[in-house]
């Protein structure tokens, strides 16, 4: 089981550090988080699409070519 | 046009989504000419990473690939493969490329339109002590989104309550949160805890509020889960050994942790207007894709969840529904 020193301790999770804790931990690439072009997190403000054939389709009837990133998990989400 | 998209789902995906997305990196990581990334495109137990930055026709005609972290290249990457797209080969216009005929039953699943959609972040948090290097190791930070079914939501809330009350969370609710979202995933994807690594878990909900139209609870508890395992992480790129010629070893992972959050529900629109939940604790240890080899030492971790945007990304299924499988695990279908 875990090592019983502990030189790193957390902070002590309470009413009062609740606010200041979710502040901290909360997805900084949160969805209503200011104005577009404001966001902590450039990558979101591309208008990313989730799914391949959708994307293939639209680029195909727009003329344009496709730009794919592809990771182990959903780089919209946990990677 | 920019998509973005699961890896670990499209390079085993049995459909010509699937292909597509191979025959693209066929090219591109591995560096196929186009007519053998063609035929090697059907194949799904290739045994390799598909994962990677392309830029390809809607023919499949590859027009840049770069594995990078780094801005500059990626953006240099990008400008080669708009002067490969002034000389291209192929394009596929709109009428040529219709819906998919057939989707593979194995990677299908649905967002449940009246159910509870929960946006996660995670960190580690201040150490008093901090020997780690500076770099993005030590500034990562991570997000997934949690699902509840309809069913599952309104059973948070039971439908007679006052001001005092205090009710276990039901169980499938808790299952969901611990086994599958209290992860560290700070730096990079991680199993979901297996049932016999919870040691000691509870989640209890406090009336604080109740009207005909609103409900406000105050959730709190613990969770302790620790496993151990024989996970092989890559060596260090100062190794004299290549990956795959040696093995790191990590013996155990866990995360001693207190939950505390604020929940209001709509009773009219039988949704929740607020769900915050915080978790902070002690992590320790690591899985094969976390990166915590020099890192597994106890330190302090937290998570935070709340109410998911009304985005398109925000659509986004949760990391452990890879399969059907796992997707039925997640919702012990």
């Amino acid at each position: 089981m875990r090592q019983q020193h502990i030189i790193n301790a957390p902070q002590s999770l309470t009413e009062e550090t609740f606010a200041e804790l979710f502040a901290t931990c909360k997805p900084r690439a949160h969805s209503s988080d200011g104005p577009a072009g404001q966001s902590e997190e450039p990558w979101t403000e591309v208008n990313w699409l989730g799914e391949l054939w959708e994307g293939r389709q639209q680029a195909a009837r727009e003329g344009k070519p496709i730009f794919i990133w592809a990771m182990n998990g959903h780089p919209l989400g946990c990677v | 046009m920019p998509v973005a998209v699961d890896n670990t789902r499209l390079q085993s995906q049995d459909d010509e989504e699937g292909q597509f997305l191979r025959l693209v990196s066929w090219q591109g990581r591995y560096q196929y000419s186009y007519a053998d990334a063609h035929a090697r495109r059907t194949d799904t137990k290739h045994g390799k990473n598909h994962q990677g930055l392309y830029v390809t026709t809607t023919a499949g005609e590859l027009l840049g690939s770069q594995a990078t972290r780094n801005p500059d290249q990626l953006l240099q990457m990008l400008r080669r493969a708009l002067v490969n797209w002034d000389e291209r080969k192929t394009q596929l216009e709109g009428f040529e490329i219709g819906e998919l005929k057939r989707r593979d039953p194995e990677f299908i699943w649905t967002y449940p339109e009246d159910g509870l959609v929960l946006h996660l972040g995670c960190q580690d948090l201040a150490r008093q002590v901090d020997p780690r290097p500076l770099g993005w190791q030590r500034d990562a930070h991570n997000q997934d989104y949690v699902w509840f079914l309809g069913a599952e939501m309104r059973a948070i809330v039971p439908a007679d309550v006052s001001v005092g009350d205090v009710f276990f969370m039901p169980e499938v609710v808790t299952q969901r949160l611990i086994r599958y979202h209290m992860l560290d995933c700070v730096r990079g994807e991680t199993p979901p805890w297996p049932d016999s690594a919870l040691r000691d878990v509870e989640l209890k909900l406090r009336v604080t509020d109740a009207t005909a139209d609103r409900v406000k609870m105050r959730v709190s508890g613990h969770a302790l889960l620790h496993e151990l395992g024989d996970w092989c992480v890559h060596p260090p790129p100062s190794s004299a050994y290549r990956i795959g010629e040696m093995c790191c070893l990590i013996r155990e992972r866990g995360f001693d942790a207190a939950l505390l959050g604020y929940l209001w529900f709509d009773r009219r629109a039988q949704a929740f207007s607020r769900f915050d939940l915080v978790a902070v604790g002690t992590r320790w240890g690591g899985t094969v894709f976390n990166v915590r080899r020099e890192d597994v030492a106890p330190a302090p971790m937290g998570i935070a969840i709340t109410l998911a945007g009304r985005a398109a990304r925000d659509r986004t299924a949760p990391h452990i529904s890879h399969t059907r499988k796992s997707w039925q695990r997640y919702f012990a279908l």
